[in-house]
């Protein structure tokens, strides 16, 4: 059921991301953009890290105790408690 | 020995070297707070000295980075961060040894100061200087998001550490891990050999604090950078409690966390990409603004499952997005010579909202019994600090125009 729902919230953010993209750069097609990182490149880029971190993150959380990760995640944020 | 190198290949080596740098000194520096309870039953010690240390090694990041900043432009990047991976070593080192509580707290500020060498001050200054202005905001992202993996990266492998060997012996590893910085940190000095690297040049150090201190768009994005480290320290530090008040189950702490962490790599590139095409203030405006709704809309929303996870999400896209942009705004404005000297000044604003936003949230909830008045706080400095990039000039100062012409 965590997965589920963490997949769900990951999959509405990510569409908020692509939507926005695509907008912007159908929106500055016009100017000189040829320098600069083509969107088609940057966009796979960034979906491949999103899976990859989401693989890794679930998996950990599946097989390795959560309140490990939530520790560890806490202490990198710096919370002291 | 002088090493001659292709134009081409000195953004590539500058950008996996500072990437390197801030992976490996965020991640160090995110895993203090493992030490906190080993050290503090060494010592024999509430944990009060311990969080006095950490808060001190956060404010001595603020103090030295501007230090650092001017240091690195001065006699160059590279001889800045190795001076900054000494001094984290011999923290490391003086911190696995320690005896007393004045120990610990010295540690703490040696290391802080060290992590500020090589920190971002440093490493986006070297960063700015080499790559071209057409992605340059990207490149400023991508050495970001390495510091953002180094602290969900090297935090978990140096609780391992702790548990396989003592916490003492961790930390003397934790120092050889360090030194594997010095290596890269030589990577920084081809950023003065880069052709974009010598536009402003001919200014002195004096010169440059008081252009900087006299531009209007200078001092409200350095009060803007103040909004940004006040929302994420609070939210970092509270955010766990506040889940926990709201009676959620259990694994959305750590799922909400996760999230954030995850989308921080995602939107710190994110927003490099978009900062390159758009409007880098207009963009921080929005930012800041997002994080007023997004903070509202969570006062409002019933707090379920899945509120809390998209909260975790949208807000790790707009945690550490504000860092690109605002390096990118002064490198635009006032070039990429002092870049670091100044970032470095902006960032110690930061620190200061770091410092308060951590502080003050504690201090509210202890007072009131809820967040509610931060939370409402947090909004309102969010639109404020919106409304102050409105008015930031996003072109070159005079003086940097006239030396591209």
């Amino acid at each position: 059921m965590a997965i589920i729902i963490a997949a769900i919230a990951l999959l509405l953010c990510w569409l908020w991301i692509e939507i926005t993209l695509f907008l912007i750069n159908k929106n500055s097609r016009e100017l000189d953009n040829t320098k600069k990182v083509s969107y088609a490149k940057f966009i796979w880029v960034l979906r491949s890290i999103i899976v990859l971190l989401f693989v890794i993150t679930t998996i950990y959380m599946y097989f390795f105790e959560n309140i490990r990760l939530q520790k560890a995640i806490e202490y990198c944020l710096g919370i002291i408690r | 020995m002088k090493i001659s190198i292709d134009q081409k290949l000195i953004p590539i080596i500058v950008i996996v070297g500072g990437g390197v740098l801030l992976l490996v000194s965020f991640g160090i520096r995110h895993s203090f707070g493992l030490y906190l309870l080993p050290i503090t039953n060494h010592l024999n010690t509430g944990r009060e000295v311990f969080g006095f240390a950490a808060a001190l090694q956060v404010l001595m990041i603020g103090i030295g980075s501007p230090l650092f900043g001017a240091l690195s432009d001065k006699f160059g990047s590279g001889k800045a961060s190795l001076l900054g991976i000494a001094l984290v070593i011999l923290g490391l080192a003086w911190m696995a040894n320690v005896q007393t509580t004045f120990d610990i707290i010295g540690a703490q500020a040696l290391c802080g100061l060290g992590a500020a060498g090589c920190g971002t001050a440093v490493v986006l200054g070297a960063v700015g200087r080499s790559v071209k202005v057409e992605n340059r905001t990207l490149s400023l992202g991508i050495v970001m998001a390495a510091g953002s993996f180094g602290q969900f990266a090297v935090v978990p492998f140096t609780g391992y550490l702790i548990e396989i060997v003592s916490w003492s012996q961790s930390l003397v590893y934790l120092s050889f891990f360090a030194a594997i910085m010095i290596i890269f940190s030589y990577a920084l000095n081809f950023s003065e050999k880069s052709e974009s690297s010598k536009a402003g040049s001919s200014q002195t150090i004096k010169e440059a604090l008081k252009e900087a201190f006299q531009s209007k768009s200078f001092n409200l994005l350095t009060l803007g950078f103040f909004v940004c480290g006040f929302h994420v320290t609070f939210v970092a530090v509270h955010l766990p409690a506040f889940i926990e008040d709201e009676n959620l189950p259990f694994w959305v702490g750590g799922w909400a966390l996760a999230l954030i962490g995850l989308f921080n790599i995602v939107g710190t590139l994110y927003f490099g990409y978009l900062g390159d095409r758009l409007s880098k203030k207009n963009l921080l405006a929005l930012l800041y603004s997002l994080r007023s709704l997004l903070f509202l809309v969570f006062i409002f929303l019933p707090k379920t499952e899945l509120t809390v996870l998209l909260f975790a999400c949208v807000l790790g896209i707009l945690w550490l997005s504000t860092v690109p942009l605002t390096s990118g705004i002064i490198t635009v404005v006032f070039g990429p010579y002092y870049m670091s000297m100044l970032y470095g000044i902006a960032f110690f604003s930061h620190q200061i909202g770091s410092f308060l936003g951590s502080w003050l949230g504690g201090r509210i909830y202890d007072t009131y019994g809820s967040y509610d008045l931060i939370w409402w706080i947090s909004v309102a400095l969010g639109f404020i600090a919106a409304l102050m990039h409105m008015p930031i000039k996003e072109k070159a100062v005079q003086r940097f125009a006239n030396q591209q012409i």
